[in-house]
């Protein structure tokens, strides 16, 4: 691989982490919301 | 003696080669430009009023250094030779002995060394934000906040692989694609990081461009959403049902998995969520002293230091063109992918949801949601979309932060 496949392939990698870390924060605020007393119900 | 000697400035100008001069006075005209802008508001007056003389300061302040300090900047051993420099800052100087003497000389050198080359500039103005931000917004609709957030870092993620192909470096190229993210504190942090010989002008370039986020973005809206869906009503926010304790164990849980996932990064995480805390806890005291004196005074040395960066040596780099298309290429690129992202949750909510509030997923806090509601107010002025764009923009700032971590992370070792 050349350096800008290798850059394509980075990009990829890492908008996919950050999606998934981004949905698990989401996740997690969606719990923390449920669980101390913010809105009961769902969006 | 000849006049010019006593004159300096003027001297070191008249003897400099053509491009070197050229440049000078081209960056005192900008930085004339530049405070012109922020005095009209049409740019961020708070940041580039300073930024603006520093540059215009560093650019007709040249004079010949004596020869020890022209030694130690130019690491040349002990040479007689005297070369054209400021009593401003020395940025490129590292060798201990010589950064030592420099501290002495440099009236800005011991800000720069122990504020900004560290990135703790950077973390002052994001405790500042963090004061700022009410994560009710966000928390009130993650999912929806974060997917438009994460459609709004197209720029950021497309550009670092296109700048490559432009033929700049991995580290280069990210920096710069940071500008898409609109956070100026988190331009600085990843460009220290990865590009130290070119932050200074992706700063300045990140700076430049997300104050024309004011003017851009409307256009774009305009361009790529119909009248019709921009005058799109949204449903009664409840935001205020959300709890301070609720908000603060978001910030704790928060802080903790982002530092945990992201060490590198942990300095701006921290930053970013003891501001949110603070503001959570009601700690008054620490709020006005962050959200006043703190936040003001970084954003000044932020602004002047910057400024007095700006050397024609510096910005005559011959990557800066590169870096000036990317810049604006990546901001472009951020802006449409939000708008996009408005676009997917307009078709799964059934044509109710107001796609304008994409944009404000760019996370230049607060003027992309500004930039939306004014726009949207225009169209109707009934329609109230700014609790759903604060939710957004909140979700930009920390995708935006896992994006910088993320960049950092893999390029920092190859």
């Amino acid at each position: 691989m050349n350096e800008v496949e290798i850059a394509w392939a980075n990009a990829g990698v890492i908008y996919g982490l950050a999606i998934a870390v981004s949905m698990v924060i989401a996740a997690i605020v969606s719990l923390l919301r449920n669980l101390l007393g913010g809105l009961k119900d769902d969006e | 003696m000849n006049v010019l000697e006593i004159f300096q400035g003027l001297d070191t100008l008249v003897n400099a080669p053509l491009p070197v001069m050229l440049t000078r006075i081209g960056l005192i005209l900008l930085g004339c430009l530049v405070i012109y802008l922020g005095k009209k508001g049409i740019l961020e007056a708070l940041l580039m009023i300073p930024m603006g003389l520093g540059m215009i300061a560093v650019n007709a302040g040249v004079l010949l250094l004596d020869p020890i300090t022209s030694d130690h900047i130019r690491h040349a051993g002990d040479t007689a030779e005297r070369i054209p420099g400021t009593l401003v800052c020395a940025p490129l100087v590292e060798k201990s002995e010589s950064l030592m003497y420099i501290l002495q000389i440099d009236f800005l050198q011991p800000i720069y060394t122990f504020a900004f080359s560290n990135g703790l500039i950077a973390c002052l103005v994001f405790m500042g934000i963090g004061v700022l931000l009410d994560v009710g917004y966000l928390m009130q609709r993650p999912f929806q906040s974060m997917i438009l957030a994460l459609f709004a870092e197209l720029g950021t993620v497309l550009v670092y692989p296109i700048g490559v192909m432009m033929g700049i470096t991995p580290g280069q190229s990210a920096s710069i694609a940071m500008v898409g993210g609109a956070d100026g504190p988190m331009v600085l942090f990843t460009s220290l990081m990865l590009a130290k010989e070119v932050f200074v002008p992706i700063c300045v370039i990140a700076y430049l461009y997300l104050g024309l986020t004011y003017g851009l973005y409307p256009f774009l809206i305009r361009a790529l959403v119909p009248k019709k869906l921009r005058m799109i009503e949204m449903p009664k926010d409840n935001s205020k049902k959300i709890s301070s304790s609720a908000k603060l164990a978001f910030a704790v849980v928060a802080c903790a998995m982002l530092s945990l996932l992201f060490p590198v990064a942990a300095p701006l995480i921290l930053s970013l969520f003891v501001g949110v805390a603070i503001r959570e806890s009601k700690l008054t005291a620490y709020i006005q002293l962050l959200d006043g004196p703190l936040l003001y005074a970084s954003t000044l040395i932020l602004g002047l230091v910057l400024g007095a960066l700006c050397e024609a040596s510096t910005i005559l780099n011959p990557t800066v063109l590169t870096l000036l298309v990317l810049g604006i290429l990546s901001l472009l690129i951020s802006g449409i992918g939000g708008l996009i992202g408005g676009y997917v949750l307009y078709f799964i909510s059934g044509k109710k949801y107001n796609p304008v509030i994409g944009i404000a997923a760019v996370s230049c806090v607060p003027t992309t949601v500004k930039v939306a509601q004014k726009v949207v107010s225009k169209d109707n002025p009934r329609a109230i979309i700014i609790p759903h764009a604060l939710g957004a923009n909140i979700s930009g700032v920390i995708t935006t932060a896992i994006l910088c971590a993320l960049y950092i992370v893999v390029l920092k070792g190859s």
